[in-house]
C-alpha cells in the first residue's frame, strides 16, 4: 500500500469518527436539544458591550438589550475603546436617556482588543452574573431569560447563545449564515459531552464569581472568548448553550474583512492551544477531547491541503503534458477510459463520509431554520464544495503569521 | 456528562472501526473477484499461447505461415484486451497488491509471444509486429504522459488496421531475465519505445497516419 493511501485511510478514519460521534450524540439527546431549563430565581445581571467604531449599530444593540424580558438585567455597561467615530457620544445619549440602566464608559486609551474593553467594563460590574455582547449583535427579547436557567446548576459557570447572521444579501454572507447554523448545531451537540469550546462574543453570560476567579479575559489572546471558555472548563466547570437564546450578528461583507477575521480566529485558537498544553496543564474533557479535537482538526486540514496540492499539481502537470502530446499526435484528448472512475475502498468510504456530512449539514439547517432565510441548491453546493475548502489555506497562512508573532486585531 | 453520552465516544469508535472493517472486507472481496477473473483469463491465455507455440513447431511452408500469422494475431489481441481490463482492476486495487503479480505473469507471456514471433519473422512476414515497451512503475510525470499518449496512438492504430498488426505491450521494469536478454540486443536509450517490425525504433510520439507509414 502506498504511503498516500495510508494517510488517506488515517484521515478518513478520524473524520468519520468525529462525524459519527456527533450523529450518535444527536440521536441520544434529540429530545433535549431545545429543552433550556427555566430559571426559578431572579439573579442580578449586567451586560458589558465593548464598542469600537460602531456608531451605526451600537444603538440597536442597546435598544434590544433594554427590551429584554429578563427582570434581573440591572445594567448595560457600554465600553467605548476610544473610537474614532461618534460611538461614545451616542452611548452617552443612551446613558442620559436610561440613567438607571445604561452606563457609558470609555477606556483611558485604546486597548486595541475586545478583551481590553471587556475587562475594563467588568471592573464596574457588581452583579451576580456578568454577560458580554458584541456591539454589532442584537438579541431576541427572550434570549437572556432562556439562558439564565442553566446557571442555577452549581457546576455550570457559563452559558452561550445561538447566533444567526443578520446580513444575508451576498453569497459570502449567505455562506456564513449556513456556517453559523452548522456551528450552532454542532456546539449544542458538543454540550452533551461537556465540550463546548467557545462561548461566543454576540451573547454569553457567566457567573461573576468564576469570571473573577479566572481573572477575566486574557488580553494577550486574539480569541479571548475561546481562552475564557477553556479556562472555565479547565477549572472543572461546565459551559452550556441555550438553543432558544437567539442573537443576530453582523458578519463580514467582503472577502478581505472575512479573511482577516478568520486569520484572527485561527491564530487565537493556536495561541490558546499553546497556552493550555505545556503551561497550564489541561485537565478533564479539555485535555482529553477538546484540545486533541482542535489539534487533529488542524492536522487534517493542513496535511489535507498539502496532499491536495501535491496530487493536484501532479494531475495538472500530467494533463498538460498529455494534452500537448495528444495535440501533436492528433489523438483524442479525452477518452472514455479517462472519464471512468475506478471503484476503490477509499472511494466508497469517501462517499459514505460525504453523505453523512451532507445529512448532518441538512440536520443543522433544519434545527436552525429561519422563516425569512432560504438557501438555494447552488448555495449549498458552493458551501459544501468550495467554502469549507478555504479553511486549510487560511490555517496555513495563520500558522506562518503566528510563527512570525502576529498579534493584532 | 451522562453515562449514555460518555459511552458515545467508544460507540463512535466501534462504529467507525466497523465501517472501516466492512469497507476493507468489501474491498478485499472485490479485489479477490477481480484477481480470480484475471487469473482465469491468464490461464486461458496461457493455454492459447502454448497451443500457438506448438503450431510454430509445425510450420514448414507458406500456407502454415498464414495459419501462424492468424494464431499470433489471435493471442496478441486476446492479451491486449485483457491488459485493458487489468489496467482498470489495477486502479481499483488498494488493499492487496496481488494483481501486480498477474501483471508480471502477463509480461512473461507477452515476452514469450514476442520471442516466438521473432523466431519466425524471417520465414513469415505477412503481418506487422509492434512491440510497445514501457515502464510500469514509473513516477516520472513526463514519462507517464508519453506512455499515456503512446497507448492512445497504438489503440487507434489497432482500431484502424485491425488484425494486420500484432500489438504487444510489455512492461520492461518487471525484472524478467528473458526480456532483459532480448532487450540487450537492441540499443534502447529510453522508455517508452515502440519497435515496429524489429527494425524501426520510435521514441517520440507520432501521428497515427505517420505511424501507418512504418507498417508493411
Amino acid at each position: 500500500m502506498e504511503w498516500l493511501t495510508i494517510i488517506y485511510y488515517f484521515f478518513t478514519f478520524f473524520a468519520m469518527y468525529f462525524l459519527l460521534l456527533f450523529v450518535l450524540i444527536y440521536f441520544k439527546n434529540e429530545k433535549k436539544i431545545f429543552l433550556d431549563p427555566k430559571y426559578t430565581k431572579v439573579r442580578s445581571l449586567s451586560i458589558v458591550v465593548p464598542c469600537y467604531n460602531e456608531e451605526k449599530t451600537i444603538g440597536n444593540t442597546i435598544e434590544k438589550l433594554l427590551a429584554s424580558d429578563y427582570p434581573g438585567l440591572e445594567k448595560i455597561v457600554v465600553v467605548d475603546d476610544c473610537s474614532k467615530d461618534n460611538s461614545y457620544s451616542k452611548i452617552k445619549k443612551y446613558e442620559k436617556k436610561y440613567p438607571t440602566k445604561v452606563m457609558a464608559l470609555q477606556t483611558p486609551k485604546n486597548t486595541g482588543k475586545a478583551a481590553g474593553s471587556k475587562n475594563y467594563g467588568a471592573k464596574f460590574v457588581n452583579t451576580e452574573l456578568i454577560g458580554f455582547s458584541d456591539s454589532d449583535s442584537v438579541c431576541e427579547k427572550n434570549a437572556i431569560s432562556n439562558m439564565i436557567g442553566y446557571l442555577e446548576d452549581e457546576k455550570v459557570a457559563g452559558v452561550t447563545s445561538r447566533v444567526y447572521v443578520q446580513n444575508t444579501k451576498n453569497i459570502l454572507e449567505k455562506m456564513q449564515s449556513v456556517e453559523y447554523k452548522t456551528i450552532a448545531f454542532t456546539r449544542k451537540i458538543m454540550e452533551f459531552i461537556d465540550s463546548i469550546y467557545v462561548t461566543n462574543g454576540p451573547l454569553s453570560i457567566y457567573k461573576k464569581s468564576v469570571f473573577d476567579k479566572i481573572n477575566g479575559f486574557d488580553e494577550s489572546n486574539l480569541t479571548e472568548d475561546i481562552e475564557l471558555t477553556w479556562h472555565i472548563v479547565n477549572f472543572g466547570y461546565n459551559v452550556k448553550m441555550a438553543m432558544n437564546a437567539i442573537v443576530y450578528t453582523e458578519v463580514p461583507r467582503t472577502l478581505k474583512v472575512w479573511f482577516k477575521q478568520r486569520i484572527r480566529w485561527s491564530i487565537g485558537g493556536m495561541q490558546t492551544t499553546k497556552q493550555y498544553t505545556p503551561k497550564r496543564k489541561a485537565t478533564g474533557i479539555l485535555g482529553k477531547f477538546i484540545i486533541p479535537y482542535f489539534i487533529l482538526g488542524w492536522a487534517i486540514g493542513i496535511a489535507g491541503l498539502f496532499i491536495l496540492l501535491y496530487r493536484g499539481s501532479r494531475y495538472i502537470f500530467s494533463k498538460l503534458m498529455i494534452t500537448k502530446l495528444s495535440i501533436e499526435s492528433q489523438v483524442a484528448l479525452i477518452t472514455w477510459k479517462d472519464l471512468m472512475i475506478s471503484p476503490t475502498v477509499l472511494l466508497f468510504l469517501g462517499i459514505f463520509l460525504f453523505i453523512v456530512g451532507v445529512l448532518f449539514l441538512f440536520l443543522s439547517l433544519v434545527y436552525c431554520r429561519e422563516d425569512n432565510v432560504n438557501y438555494t441548491i447552488f448555495e449549498m453546493l458552493i458551501y459544501s464544495f468550495f467554502y469549507v475548502l478555504v479553511y486549510p489555506p487560511i490555517l496555513i497562512i495563520s500558522v506562518v503569521k503566528y510563527l512570525r508573532g502576529y498579534n493584532t486585531w | 456528562m451522562e453515562n449514555k453520552n460518555k459511552r458515545a465516544f467508544l460507540e463512535a469508535f466501534l462504529f467507525t472501526l466497523g465501517i472501516f472493517v466492512l469497507g476493507i472486507l468489501f474491498g478485499m472481496s472485490m479485489e479477490n473477484k477481480n484477481l480470480n477473473e484475471m487469473n482465469d483469463a491468464f490461464l486461458n491465455s496461457q493455454v492459447t499461447m502454448f497451443d500457438t507455440y506448438l503450431i510454430t513447431t509445425l510450420v514448414n511452408n507458406e500456407t502454415s505461415c498464414d495459419l501462424l500469422g492468424q494464431e499470433f494475431v489471435k493471442i496478441a489481441n486476446k492479451i491486449y484486451l485483457e491488459a485493458e481490463l487489468m489496467d482498470e482492476y489495477e486502479k481499483s486495487s488498494q488493499v492487496s497488491e496481488n494483481i501486480k503479480i498477474v501483471h508480471k505473469k502477463y509480461d512473461v507471456l507477452r515476452t514469450m509471444l514476442w520471442s516466438t514471433i521473432k523466431q519466425y519473422s524471417d520465414k513469415c512476414s505477412n503481418y506487422d509486429t509492434v512491440v510497445y515497451l514501457y515502464e510500469y512503475n514509473s513516477e516520472d510525470l513526463t514519462q507517464q504522459a508519453n506512455q499515456n499518449v503512446w497507448s492512445k496512438i497504438l489503440g487507434q492504430v489497432k482500431e484502424k488496421v485491425g488484425d494486420q498488426i500484432i500489438l504487444i505491450p510489455i512492461a520492461v521494469d518487471q525484472n524478467l531475465s528473458s526480456l532483459d536478454t532480448i532487450l540487450s540486443n537492441y540499443d534502447i536509450e529510453k522508455y517508452p519505445v515502440v519497435l515496429v517490425n524489429d527494425d524501426k525504433i520510435l521514441y517520440d510520439t507520432v501521428t497515427v497516419s505517420d505511424f501507418l507509414t512504418y507498417l508493411k
